[in-house]
């Protein structure tokens, strides 16, 4: 096996194992309740990423460095079933992660075609609302990268004109903080965890913590907009009653327990900004990983050795 | 009607033709406006629409006669009705990049859904708003 083969499946493998690991360790975590105080939506991300993007930093930063490095550039190993498998192991993961990103992608397009806009109306600050045929009350920001705000014609005839500027307002939030396109990468994460429970457990959270600060960024402290999307919230929740099969309603407790913790905070003062998720600094201690790690790419090499030739 | 009704381009094309005419009409009227399709494939189709639940038939001589069972923007209301419906039900299982408002409820939450009212309208009156 040539130089180029060797590193290709050595990148592969050492990505699928430590992607392995680390994805355990999250799903762990998660049963252990660490995760589960964290009500930030960019926390909640952050620890959905977590595998992919530690594994990708540890393949990049540590193992490849150490690999080119250490590995003379003429050696033929020949690859252990280890090192094979983990390769597999993370096409696998990729492969599985293309295809749940296809099938969002299907679900969207096919949404889109299946609405028929009845008209399009301009509101305050530019946003812009399509109201939609549909039978359902549906209000929804659609698509991945150029989202549009959906409402069907019940919304729009049930609520008042400031019930359904909050209710836009919404939707705007979801927007400008880009929640659909958050919501497909951890869709799409190619891990380990994307198959364990816990990962469904975190998204669920995470849409939980995002329909909060959609609704504090959209209504503010001004408690006369909490109200009026307190109010909205309630109108398009009984206009949807009975619009899904009760086993579906049995399986989502989550969701009407969700719509009264999120109508009774708004109906609270407004908790003021929430401290900022501190991306720039985890990002900062993540990169001095290779630096800490230089010292100890002998060692590495070893480990890399070791996982090539096992099973041989 | 109440089943899935996903219909073809040519099903549509008969369809537009018979919402045209307005009354029940046999495959051999219908034949004039498809001078390029085989009868037996005009008869197949209408047949399918009927099955389809899109389509009343009812005999005229010795021919079946067929008509469309409601208006054009019904069975479009229908259709998408369907369709959105399914779609919601995939989001559940995390599909489509779609955020929703709020999720259906059941009946079982009226109460629930009256108290958190109450409480809005509690907020109102104490906000000096008007009340609904």
């Amino acid at each position: 096996m040539n130089f180029a083969l060797t590193l290709s499946l050595v990148l592969l493998a050492s990505y699928g194992l430590a992607n392995l690991l680390i994805s355990v360790l999250v799903a762990l975590g998660w049963r252990m309740g660490l995760f589960r105080a964290a009500m930030q939506a960019d926390t909640l991300l952050g620890v959905r990423w977590v595998p992919t993007m530690g594994s990708a930093l540890l393949v990049l930063t540590v193992v490849l460095p150490a690999f080119l490095l250490y590995e003379p550039l003429h050696a033929h190993d020949k690859p252990g079933a280890l090192l094979v498998v983990c390769a597999a192991l993370t096409l696998a993961m990729a492969g599985d992660g293309v295809r749940r990103l296809w099938r969002s992608w299907r679900a969207t397009a096919a949404f889109v075609r299946s609405v028929r806009p009845l008209a399009t109306h301009s509101l305050d600050a530019g946003a812009e609302v399509t109201v939609i045929n549909v039978g359902q009350p549906l209000v929804a920001l659609v698509g991945g990268w150029q989202e549009r705000i959906v409402a069907s014609r019940s919304v729009a005839a049930a609520c008042d004109g400031e019930e359904f500027r909050q209710v836009i307002a919404h939707e705007t939030a979801h927007r400008q903080a880009r929640d659909n396109l958050k919501y497909l990468m951890m869709v799409a994460m190619p891990d380990v965890l994307a198959w364990l429970p816990a990962a469904a457990a975190l998204v669920a959270q995470w849409r939980a913590a995002s329909e909060l600060e959609a609704d504090e960024r959209a209504s503010g402290a001004d408690p006369h907009k909490r109200v009026a999307l307190a109010s909205a919230l309630i109108k398009v929740a009984r206009l949807s009653v009975g619009g899904a099969a009760p086993e579906r309603l049995k399986r989502n407790r989550g969701h009407i327990e969700g719509l009264e913790v999120r109508i009774r905070r708004l109906l609270a003062p407004s908790p003021g900004s929430v401290p900022a998720f501190p991306g720039r600094r985890i990002l900062t201690s993540a990169l001095l990983l290779p630096l800490l790690a230089m010292p100890l790419y002998a060692v590495i090499h070893r480990l890399i050795e070791v996982l090539v030739a096992f099973g041989r | 009607m109440g089943e899935r009704k996903a219909l073809g381009p040519l099903e549509h094309r008969v369809l537009a033709v018979l919402w045209e005419r307005g009354r029940a009409v046999t495959v051999k009227q219908m034949q004039p406006s498809f001078p390029r399709l085989a009868y037996t494939t005009l008869m197949t189709t209408l047949d399918r629409l009927y099955r389809k639940g899109v389509l009343r038939r009812c005999r005229l001589g010795r021919a079946f006669g067929y008509e469309p069972r409601c208006s054009r923007e019904e069975l479009f209301g229908q259709m998408v009705c369907g369709q959105v419906t399914d779609l919601l039900a995939v989001c559940g299982d995390a599909s489509a990049m779609l955020s929703t408002l709020v999720q259906a409820v059941g009946h079982a939450d009226i109460e629930l859904l009256d108290e958190l009212e109450a409480l809005v309208r509690a907020e109102r009156a104490r906000l000096g708003g008007k009340t609904e």
